[in-house]
């Protein structure tokens, strides 16, 4: 018989103890270790992680996380559950139906300060035919909505929050993992594509009301697949706006896309030549628009799979 | 007496700075500071001749008109003053002693 490769494969009681023991997954190009005895981690692993691949058990680990329940002196239904790194000083308290969104908020603080060997972008990215199409976004520009609707409509998810960027090969690594939609765009996607799956929605965070959409099983499957960067565009949500692309020149988009790289100022001379390769391999737009069918159609004929009305 | 105009060298930021063009923009990084300045054709032509020899306010507006087969225009002068002093600002030009 094979070794399970996705955590759906493991059994309950397997699981379980896996994760006793420190449970390893593939997170993209990382390793993360969960550790905890709480069923309710195997519990949520069973049902917003069922496609995610299994690493190594006895390997390097690019971050260790453990679920550390409420301390038993809290009163019923006010104990919070934390989580914490391998320095175990633990994050903020959250209830047990936020863990989801606990796991992954901390999986991007990891990523955030300590994968500084890529160029990461606050972008959005997907694929097509093994070329990269990059949203980079403000908060509030509709960036995730606009990822989500495209990764239900052909695109394959690389990644939400980050654009992670090989200085050396120009290449984006896929980092697929659940797309934080937040208030009226949990509604909007939720009603437009019924197979969409969610996890719970959680009120009363930093942007309101947050529920992570599942990205679809093929593309964790085909995690290990990168993608050479070619579109940039920079989406723009209004409700009153006119579907409308303007195309960049690229010292615009230069300029941009440093105020888009988390690490850029920190990556020195690489994030400058990162930057110059990456503007320098793209077609750059200005994307305005309020609806996300008028978006995609839009998207899809600048990068010429759809011919323009 | 006449006190002598200053010369001003960019030649530690010219041996430093990395470039990227694209059409008539330029792009510089800058190592030393870790800043990354935003140059246009003029300003990227100024930074060029004083990275090739110190020269004064007036020498530079001479040799910018001789560079761009320009004719002498009177307010160039002080158009590069200012745009020295925010060279010198960002750590791109030096006046010399």
């Amino acid at each position: 018989m094979s070794a399970p490769t996705t955590v759906q494969e493991l059994s309950p009681t397997v699981l379980r103890r896996r994760c006793a023991e420190g449970l390893a997954l593939k997170v993209g190009p990382f390793v993360v270790r969960l550790h905890s005895r709480a069923t309710l981690l195997a519990e949520n692993l069973l049902r917003y992680y069922p496609h995610v691949p299994l690493a190594r058990e006895q390997g390097f680990a690019d971050a260790v996380i453990t679920l550390k329940p409420p301390p038993l002196w809290r009163w019923p239904g006010r104990r919070g559950w934390t989580l914490a790194l391998e320095d175990g000083q633990p994050f903020t308290e959250f209830p047990a139906r936020a863990l989801l969104a606990h796991l992954e908020w901390t999986i991007n603080w990891c990523i955030a300060s300590r994968a500084q060997h890529y160029l990461m972008l606050h972008a959005a990215v997907l694929e097509r035919d093994g070329l990269a199409l990059v949203l980079p976004g403000e908060p509030g520009a509709g960036k995730s909505t606009l990822c989500a609707w495209l990764m239900l409509h052909g695109w394959r998810l690389l990644s939400d929050e980050f654009g992670l960027l090989r200085p050396q090969a120009l290449r984006f690594d896929s980092l697929p993992r659940p797309i934080p939609l937040k208030n009226d765009s949990i509604g909007v996607i939720a009603n437009s594509c019924p197979t969409a799956r969610f996890g719970p929605a959680i009120d009363g965070t930093r942007k309101g009301r947050v529920a992570h959409l599942l990205p679809p099983a093929v593309h964790l499957q085909r995690m290990g697949e990168s993608a050479r960067p070619r579109w940039v565009v920079f989406p723009h949500y209004g409700a009153d706006s006119v579907p409308a692309a303007q195309a960049l020149h690229p010292a615009e988009c230069f300029a941009a896309l440093t105020q888009h790289a988390f690490n850029y100022a920190l990556l020195g001379a690489t994030g400058f030549e990162t930057v110059a390769a990456l503007t320098g391999a793209v077609d750059a737009w200005r994307l305005r628009y309020a609806s996300l069918p008028d978006a995609a159609r839009c998207i899809d004929e600048l990068c010429g799979l759809r011919a323009a009305a | 007496m006449a006190r002598r105009a200053p010369c001003w060298t960019a030649a530690a930021a010219v041996e430093t700075l990395r470039w990227r063009r694209f059409d008539e923009a330029w792009f510089a990084f800058d190592p030393r500071s870790g800043q990354t300045h935003f140059l246009n054709h003029t300003a990227f032509s100024v930074l060029q001749l004083m990275g090739a020899a110190p020269r004064s306010v007036d020498a530079l507006a001479a040799a910018f008109c001789a560079a761009h087969a320009a004719q002498p225009d009177p307010d160039l002068p002080g158009v590069l003053e200012d745009t020295l002093r925010v060279m010198d600002a960002l750590g791109l030009a030096t006046p010399l002693p």
